[in-house]
C-alpha cells in the first residue's frame, strides 16, 4: 500500500513536469518569429535616421484658423505656449516672434506656420464630474518652411485635455508636442 | 429781463451735459485679474490688479508692474469662461473626497470674463496676453483701451455701462 502511494505521487509529479515543459516549449516556439519581425524594424530605424533640417533661427508665425472658428484666447494661448516651449527645449537656435524685424534677412531661418485643422471645445465641468466626457481637442497642421516659403517639413499635431485642467491646457499639450517635433527634426546650423 | 434770465438758465442747464460729453473717460478703478499666459516676465496664473491710465495697461502684482502701451495693441477681444468655486490646493484635495463629493463640488462654478490682447513689441514681434477677471469688467477695460488708442477686430457693445459683459462676449463668439 505504501509503495502504491509513492508510485502515484511520482507519476503525478512527472505529469506536472511534462505539462510545465510542454508549456515552456510552446512559449519558446512562439517567441522567435516575433523577435525576427522586430529586428529588421529596429535595424531600419537605427541605420537610416531622417536627415535633420539645419536651422539658425526659428520664426513662429501667428496661428491661423481660416476654416475653423477658434476663440481668440485659444489662438493666443497656442501661439504663446508654442514660443515658450520652443525656448524651453534649450536648442541653440533663437526663437523669433511673428513680425520681428531682427529675423528679416537671417540666413538659415526656418519659419513655422501653424493652421488649425480641428477644434472641439469641451467642458471642464463635464470632465470633472463625469471623467469620460467633455474632452477638449485641437489639431494643428504645422509646416516648417524656409524664408522663401519652400516646405521643409510638415505634420498634424494635436493637443488634448481629457481629465483635469482648463480647456486652455490643450494648447499647452499641443505646444509641448510641437516643440519636441521641432527638437527631433531640426539641428543647429554651422556658426551658431 | 425775463428772456435774459431764461437764456442764462438754459445755458446753465446744458453745461453739465456738455461737460460730460467732452470730459476724458475717468480713470478706472483697479480690476482684480489673473494673467493666464503671455505677459513677459510674469509667471503664469499670477494674480494682480489691472488698470488703464496714461495710455497704458498696467498689471501690478506682488513683485513688479508690467505695462503695455494701448497704441501697440492690435486686437483686444473679450470672452467668458467659468472656474471651480473651490480651487487651489483645497480644490485638488477635494477631488479625492469620498462618495464623489469632489465631483459634486465641481458643479459649483463662478463665471469670469477673459480679456485677450495682441500687441507688438519695439522690434515688431507679436505678443499675446490673456487675463481673466470678474464678470462685467472685461468689456469696460476694453472700452477704456480702445478710447486710448487700442484696436479691436470685434466691435464692442454700444453701451458698455448698460450692456453686460456676458452679452458682449456672446456677441463676439458668434
Amino acid at each position: 500500500m505504501k509503495h502504491f502511494f509513492i508510485l502515484v505521487t511520482l507519476r503525478s509529479t512527472t505529469l506536472r513536469l511534462s505539462v510545465v515543459l510542454g508549456l515552456l516549449a510552446a512559449i519558446l516556439v512562439s517567441v522567435p518569429p516575433l523577435r525576427g519581425q522586430e529586428r529588421p524594424a529596429s535595424k531600419a530605424t537605427t541605420s537610416s535616421p531622417a536627415p535633420k533640417i539645419r536651422a539658425s533661427a526659428v520664426r513662429v508665425e501667428m496661428i491661423e484658423s481660416d476654416e475653423i472658428k477658434l476663440p481668440a484666447e485659444f489662438q493666443v494661448a497656442l501661439y504663446e505656449n508654442l514660443i515658450q516651449q520652443l525656448e524651453k527645449k534649450g536648442d541653440p537656435w533663437h526663437v523669433y516672434r511673428n513680425g520681428d524685424r531682427r529675423a528679416a534677412n537671417l540666413p538659415g531661418l526656418v519659419v513655422l506656420h501653424s493652421t488649425v485643422r480641428g477644434f472641439k471645445e469641451g467642458s471642464e465641468m463635464k470632465r470633472e464630474v463625469t471623467t469620460v466626457t467633455g474632452a477638449t481637442s485641437i489639431t494643428v497642421h504645422c509646416q516648417f518652411t524656409d524664408s522663401q516659403g519652400k516646405v521643409l517639413l510638415e505634420r498634424d499635431i494635436d493637443g488634448k485635455v481629457r481629465f483635469f485642467g482648463a480647456n486652455l491646457k490643450a494648447t499647452y499639450d499641443f505646444a509641448k508636442k510641437a516643440a519636441t517635433f521641432a527638437h527631433e527634426n531640426l539641428s543647429a546650423a554651422d556658426g551658431i | 429781463m425775463l428772456k435774459a434770465i431764461g437764456a442764462i438758465l438754459i445755458c446753465l442747464s446744458t453745461l453739465p451735459a456738455f461737460a460730460q460729453s467732452t470730459a476724458s473717460p475717468r480713470p478706472q478703478a483697479p480690476v482684480k485679474s489673473v494673467d493666464l499666459v503671455g505677459l513677459a516676465g510674469v509667471k503664469e496664473h499670477t494674480g494682480g490688479k489691472l488698470t488703464v491710465e496714461g495710455g497704458k495697461l498696467r498689471f501690478a502684482h506682488s513683485k513688479s508692474t508690467s505695462e503695455i502701451a494701448a497704441i501697440t495693441m492690435e486686437d483686444v477681444v473679450t470672452g467668458n469662461d467659468s472656474q471651480r468655486v473651490v480651487r487651489g490646493t483645497l480644490g485638488t484635495l477635494s477631488m479625492f473626497g469620498p462618495y464623489g463629493s469632489g465631483r459634486f463640488l465641481s458643479l459649483f462654478r463662478s463665471k469670469l470674463d477673459t480679456l485677450t490682447i495682441q500687441y507688438r513689441d519695439t522690434d515688431g514681434g507679436l505678443h499675446g496676453v490673456i487675463f481673466t477677471m470678474p464678470v462685467g469688467t472685461a468689456e469696460l477695460v476694453k472700452q477704456e483701451l480702445i478710447a486710448q488708442g487700442a484696436r479691436s477686430s470685434v466691435p464692442s457693445a454700444a453701451e458698455p455701462a448698460q450692456g453686460s459683459s456676458k452679452a458682449g462676449a456672446t456677441e463676439e463668439k458668434r
